[in-house]
């Protein structure tokens, strides 16, 4: 998802879900910052590199894809933008190192969904903010893994757009083109993507970039057969997606308020929304390629206050300057991407899936409290 | 909203869909491999006229005109056997991939691909034939087996293309009388 919809509409669902104005901000602010707080955004801060919760083209670009290379790529982009499905999905005739990519595969409604957000619980707004930008990427990024491979998030030329129509949709061929300076074009279906590479392991084939940016769009329907489908077809319609994941956000953030006693997965605050219903679905379905401008004036609109405009420095000086640093907005925000990570890495390395590398976990200490949180390491295999 | 909510309902069986997308994809891929096929064609013929000119232009005729007509006659002859060959394999390779991505069905092609099928095997028996017969004059050993290799896949190509136009029928059938 973009900006619109993990900085604004977030606002908006945190607003819903009864946090004041200023503490919506934080959520939303803390959500958005997942997509920019990259090793070169934290070694600007001094801050501890492996709290990166993404990585920018050029780092990226840099990456080796040796072993290590891609156990750090997995661990960022599983746990933060492509939270696995199934940890132990079970496919027929699968080596196991195809079985291990394929359980990566990001899907909804997880089991690690759940603990995501109930990790996030009483561990402040910075953490919230996190979780929701987890729990709404898992709606848009669906059906791709947060590791480079080729044989699971490849697409190919079957890739069809349908537009709604008065009594049904009509298919209409997507034409991808690698020219990044070029902006997507809705009105004809031509849209920019990575480029086709046959290494299994290359970068171009992390994540959603065969698609391009069509996940992020919520006015966007398609069908397409991805790679690990066996010739099946996905049919993904954004404007049903994102609705889900609004109100799926409007449930999780009333349970971190502490309004609701538990969170499950599969449910949504849809009575929440059902005054601003058709307010929400025009935005979703507005075919517009950015859909900031009318989220902040809903958000702002059930407010009465303003919602300024994302600052990526925002919080930046006081975490330089400050002495502890654990107590400020990115001190708070690095701790809480820290424990999504371990929580992240350690379940998949639990399962034997060493693609996000090894996991220490922190023995029960003499006091007979065991650590939630466990030491992550990059290991070598 | 126009809500799909994330099913969208086919009237036709998924099994039959997914196997008709798995050929038709097949058929799509076959068809770009058959269009490469034509450059070999073109080696091949042009191997043949460096080689063994006899074939095309008989020696006694050769006695009866000057070199540069020879020549002349020779370009031309090779240079319409060339575009005649790609054109051939084109014409199929497009045909296949134009029904593989769904657009019109047409199935002469089909015929074309059989056709290019025995050739295709007409020439890799003769080469069998040669490596028994062979001898200094001829060309060497390992042209005789690269082109042997090339041509039983090129055999298998074709011939899995006419499987995946063939299952295309049968499913696209099945699916309009409701059967599985």
């Amino acid at each position: 998802m973009q900006k619109d919809f993990h900085y604004y509409a977030t606002y908006c669902a945190a607003f819903i879900a009864g946090f004041t104005h200023e503490e919506s901000m934080d959520i939303c602010y803390s959500a958005q910052f997942v997509d920019l707080c990259s090793k070169t955004l934290l070694g600007k801060i001094k801050a501890p590199a492996e709290a990166a919760t993404t990585q920018l083209q050029l780092e990226l670009m840099d990456t080796r894809t040796d072993t290590a290379g891609l156990q750090e790529i997995t661990r960022i982009w599983s746990s933060f933008h492509f939270l696995p499905r199934d940890l132990h999905a079970v496919r027929k005739s699968a080596s196991k190192k195809y079985l291990n990519k394929y359980r990566l595969i990001c899907g909804t409604n997880s089991n690690l969904l759940e603990k995501t957000v109930k990790l996030a619980k009483d561990k402040g707004l910075q953490a919230a903010g996190i979780a929701m930008h987890v729990l709404a990427d898992t709606w848009a990024h669906s059906y791709f893994a947060g590791t480079p491979s080729l044989v699971i998030n490849n697409t190919d030329y079957y890739f069809y757009e349908l537009i709604p129509e008065a009594d049904g949709f009509s298919e209409r061929p997507i034409r991808f083109r690698h020219n990044p300076s070029a902006p997507d074009d809705l009105e004809n279906s031509i849209y920019v993507n990575c480029l086709y590479q046959n290494n299994e392991n290359s970068i171009m084939n992390l994540g959603h970039g065969r698609a391009g940016h069509l996940p992020d769009y919520s006015c966007v329907r398609y069908k397409y057969m991805p790679a690990w489908g066996d010739y099946s077809e996905i049919v993904k319609d954004n404007p049903s997606d994102y609705m889900k994941a609004f109100t799926q956000m409007i449930y999780a953030l009333k349970y971190l308020r502490g309004v609701n006693d538990n969170f499950e997965k599969d449910i949504y605050d849809t009575e929440a929304v059902k005054p601003l219903d058709d307010e929400i679905k025009a935005i979703l379905e507005k075919r517009q390629l950015d859909a900031c401008d009318d989220w902040q004036k809903l958000g702002e609109r059930l407010s009465g206050k303003e919602i300024e405009d994302f600052d990526i420095e925002k919080y930046q000086s006081e975490y330089m300057q400050a002495e502890e640093k654990n107590d400020t907005f990115l001190g708070r925000f690095i701790a809480a991407a820290l424990a999504q990570k371990s929580m992240v890495t350690y379940s998949i390395f639990s399962t034997g899936n060493k693609l996000a590398g090894s996991s220490l976990v922190k023995k029960t200490s003499h006091f007979g409290m065991r650590s939630e949180d466990n030491a992550v390491k990059g290991l070598d295999e | 909203m126009n809500d799909l909510s994330g099913v969208f309902v086919i009237d036709i069986h998924e099994d039959i869909a997914r196997k008709l997308r798995k050929h038709c994809n097949t058929l799509y891929t076959l068809g770009s491999g058959t269009m490469a096929l034509g450059v070999w064609s073109a080696v091949q013929i042009i191997l043949i006229v460096m080689n063994t000119p006899e074939v095309i232009f008989p020696q006694e005729f050769q006695e009866n005109i000057s070199n540069s007509v020879y020549v002349i006659i020779m370009l031309v002859v090779t240079v319409v056997m060339i575009l005649l060959s790609i054109g051939l394999y084109v014409f199929t390779g497009s045909r296949a991939r134009a029904e593989g991505m769904g657009k019109k069905r047409r199935s002469f092609y089909i015929v074309v691909v059989a056709f290019l099928i025995i050739v295709h095997a007409v020439t890799a028996v003769l080469s069998i034939i040669n490596i028994f017969t062979f001898n200094d004059n001829q060309e060497s050993l390992t042209s005789i087996i690269v082109s042997i290799i090339v041509n039983a896949t090129s055999i298998y190509i074709l011939s899995d293309m006419i499987h995946s136009a063939v299952m295309i029928r049968i499913l696209r059938r099945n699916a309009e009388t409701g059967k599985e």
